[in-house]
């Protein structure tokens, strides 16, 4: 308990909607130490996204029920107000998304951006801003950030925007990094180049990372621990060498077995009718 | 069957000039699973679109069988390519049902006479594993992997020979992309269909395509048969590329290039 | 199919504003409706004078009172009513049409074309409404309501030109419309069967909110006497005609002026409604 930076205990969530009530949530449990690199791992519905904006305090729409902690150290921010929220994020706890350049304001330079997440932190003029960021920069190794600073987001290339949007999320060394589905859908190579960067920061700063994801590749590059989630359940839990080896739960070996494999064999075949996997209880390393 | 002669093609973005294309070179022949892989940018998506008659190609020819393709085409020379696209959340009109989609194709190409369409359309469906049910659905009710069995079907419902794909899978869960390859492969069995398969997942094209080129910003780094380029890659751009793949097995860990 | 029970209508009534607008408006098209049927005096619509009963103020037997010839206020207000929903739908009829097709034609079909019919569009866009509105009038050689519907129709088009030019645009990079065009369709099938069923969500809120606005610019030009001549029974005549009594037969001018901001305000309403309901911005 001590250790432990997130605690999300029993966490359920639904939405009312007109046909009826969607259990997106249903009471799952996870944590991360400090510094600790955790993966949550599910397909698309699987609520992996939800939970990093409860993480943020960004569900508060009046159909939304929340029910359960998310403790962060030993705070509960689960219902937390959003003037609260607004000390936490961008300072404490940032998250970087999937598509780069969407998630940057098209119609300011990077050095604007750059300004209003310094200034999360302290009151700092615009001039002592640029000169952080351009630090920043020069750590991970862009040459020229005097030019990159002065452009906007659709100048810059996609993976270069991924770096950018990196550095900004960690400039203020937060104590916990969520990176939603990180990896573009296209080019591995920059898929690998912004997780290497993720590494070499998170690790500098002790950062935590919860990383989201639906790639194993991805994880198994990445991650220290793994959590699998299917339809609002966690299905199974441990850590990188146990899941890779010894995949315990049928839906967390259905994902493995799903992916086209480097040996040429063929395409996986796959069970028609497979079983309900929110049925079969959580396997635990 | 498709001959592609030194095509060439140039974008103006802004105030560059972008070499999309530069002297491409390849021949796709009948029955092939012709895989094209790339990075973003490396032209493999022009590629496409210049075979599908979207853009118009600078310099060189594009031959199918006998015959030369303009980019002014014959509502024939349409019907014998066909194409699913990458995403799947926007290939479908969000207004018409899925059976005004699927019918489109048989209406312009009098595929059937007006009143079988409803009878092929339920067949379509069934070949792509969808109940007839769906046919009074919109897009917006169905799942990822659901709305690119719909544009499959909607592909072959104008009877063509060859399908262009692509990234057909590359939105979808793993699971889901899993299903949808082994429909297509049999699909192509089935119909003696000739696919030219854009990608940059490497390990989809190992398992599925017989051929494969390379290409690198407009050009062509490597061709050949799957297997001799997976095994034995020449260029040292395809090794980086083999070698970036995120592999799930220490098996295939061992099969990387050094 | 129960209408009321569709996913449409909840997302509707979540705001009671708009069922209010609903309610009014549905109030206001029924008693034009039944007109004939609903109302104590439909004589009085045409050439009738009681100059016994003249300026009398609202009672139970004439529920707005009397004009200055005796006239029942309140059967020539629900009259009244028929006449501004007549010119609404009528003007719409004329504008919706001719300004779809030029978005369509205009957004899709080439740059050449895209050129000169938004130049076209463009100008008349300059001009508000109701000075494009009087200066057509002006052109014409006597007033009467058929004339003023002409000149509103050509007012109102060039904004649905716009509207559907500017969806045309972004929808037309969409992956359906590509299917279509390598499909070999024809650029009309893409245009109407493709392209504009996405533009319904739009078109429908913009009209409802135009029928208000309509109304509003009808009523104010036949305030200035451009409108229906007597004795058919015209809201903003009828305000007109007894601006000039007030306020000691105040009568004459509140009620046919409080019928005028019921009905805008009604479809303003429902216009809002389904604005919120469609998640549209038009």
């Amino acid at each position: 308990m001590y250790n432990k930076l997130l605690k999300i205990e029993d966490l359920e969530l639904s939405f009312k909607m007109y046909e009826g009530i969607s259990y997106v949530l249903k009471k799952i449990n996870l944590d991360l130490n400090k510094g600790e690199k955790v993966a949550l791992v599910g397909e698309s519905g699987s609520g992996k996204s939800v939970t990093t904006k409860l993480i943020l305090g960004l569900l508060n729409q009046k159909n939304v029920t929340k029910k359960g902690k998310i403790l962060f150290n030993d705070r509960n921010i689960l219902n937390l107000s959003q003037n609260e929220f607004k000390k936490i994020r961008g300072n404490n706890i940032t998250i970087i998304f999937q598509d780069p350049i969407a998630a940057l304001n098209p119609v300011f330079k990077i050095k604007d951006q750059f300004y209003e997440v310094n200034l999360n932190d302290k009151k700092m003029s615009k001039k002592d801003s640029f000169i952080r960021a351009c630090e920043a920069l020069n750590k991970v190794s862009i040459r020229d950030p005097e030019r990159i600073l002065e452009s906007y987001p659709f100048q810059l290339s996609g993976g270069l925007a991924q770096r950018v949007v990196i550095t900004m999320a960690m400039i203020n060394k937060p104590e916990l990094l969520l990176a939603d589905e990180p990896s573009t859908a296209l080019d591995v190579k920059i898929q690998n180049q912004a997780l290497d960067l993720m590494d070499d920061l998170t690790r500098e700063t002790n950062t935590a990372v919860l990383l989201i994801t639906h790639n194993m590749g991805v994880v198994r590059k990445f991650a220290e621990k793994v959590y699998v989630i299917y339809r609002g359940v966690i299905v199974e839990e441990g850590t990188k060498k146990q899941l890779f080896k010894n995949p315990g739960h049928p839906y967390t070996k259905a994902l493995l077995e799903a992916i086209p494999k480097l040996s040429g064999d063929g395409l996986p075949t796959h069970d028609n009718n497979p079983p309900d996997y929110a049925l079969i209880p959580k396997y635990v390393h | 069957m498709i001959k592609i002669s030194n095509i060439s093609k140039k974008f103006f973005i802004k105030n560059t000039i972008v070499k999309a294309l530069q002297d491409i070179n390849l021949i796709i022949e009948e029955k092939d699973c012709f895989a094209i892989v790339g990075e973003s940018g490396s032209g493999k998506t022009t590629l496409a679109n210049i075979i599908l008659g979207i853009y118009q190609q600078d310099n060189g020819d594009i031959w199918f069988e006998k015959n030369q393709l303009h980019r002014k085409r014959s509502l024939y020379q349409r019907k014998l390519i066909q194409y699913v696209q990458q995403n799947p959340m926007s290939t479908l009109n969000p207004k018409k049902t899925i059976l005004n989609t699927i019918s489109l194709p048989l209406k312009i190409h009098n595929v059937v006479n007006k009143n079988q369409i409803t009878e092929r359309v339920k067949k379509l469906l069934s070949y792509v594993g969808l109940e007839p049910e769906f046919m009074v659905r919109y897009p917006d009710t169905l799942s990822g992997g659901q709305k690119q069995r719909v544009a499959i079907a909607r592909a072959l419902a104008a009877e063509p020979r060859v399908l262009i794909l692509d990234e057909p899978t590359s939105a979808l869960d793993v699971i889901v992309q899993s299903k949808v390859l082994n429909l297509l492969l049999k699909l192509k069995k089935e119909f003696n269909l000739t696919y030219i398969f854009i990608t940059h997942d490497l390990s989809v094209v190992r398992n599925i395509a017989n051929k494969v080129i390379v290409m690198n910003k407009g050009k062509i780094e490597e061709s050949g048969n799957t297997k001799n380029v997976f095994l034995n890659p020449q260029s040292q751009y395809t090794k980086e590329l083999i070698k970036a793949i995120p592999t799930v097995l220490d098996e295939e860990d061992a099969l990387k290039p050094k | 199919m129960n209408i009321f029970k569709t996913k449409y209508f909840y997302k509707y009534s979540r705001n009671p504003l708009s069922v209010i607008g609903l309610v009014i408006v549905t109030i206001v098209i029924s008693l034009a409706l039944l007109a004939p049927y609903i109302t104590p005096f439909p004589e009085h619509v045409g050439p009738f004078t009681d100059f016994a009963n003249k300026s009398k103020p609202p009672s139970w037997k004439y529920i707005f009172g009397t004009d200055k010839i005796g006239r029942d206020i309140f059967t020539r207000v629900v009259f009244g009513y028929r006449i501004s929903l007549t010119l609404g739908f009528v003007v719409l009829s004329i504008a919706v049409p001719i300004g779809v097709a030029m978005g369509l034609c205009a957004g899709y079909i080439g740059r050449k074309t895209e050129l000169i019919l938004m130049r076209i569009t463009d100008i008349f866009l300059a001009i508000p409404a109701l000075v494009l509105a009087l200066s057509i009038i002006g052109l014409l050689d006597r007033p009467n309501l058929f004339y003023t519907m002409i000149a509103v129709s050509m007012a109102w088009w060039p904004w649905y030109t716009r509207l559907i030019y500017n969806i045309t645009r972004s929808i037309k990079t969409e992956g359906y419309i590509t299917a279509a065009e390598i499909m070999g369709a024809s650029k009309l099938h893409i245009m109407f069967r493709e392209i504009l069923p996405n533009c319904l969500p739009s078109l429908l809120t913009k009209i409802t909110l135009d029928l208000g606005f309509v109304i509003l610019v009808g009523s104010s030009l036949s305030f200035l006497g451009l409108g229906a001549q007597s004795p058919t029974p015209d809201l903003g005549t009828m305000v007109a005609k007894g601006a000039s009594f007030l306020p000691d037969t105040w009568w004459f001018s509140l009620f046919p002026g409080f019928a005028i901001l019921i009905i805008v305000l009604g479809f303003n309403l429902v216009g809002d409604g389904l604005k919120d309901m469609f998640d549209v911005d038009v």
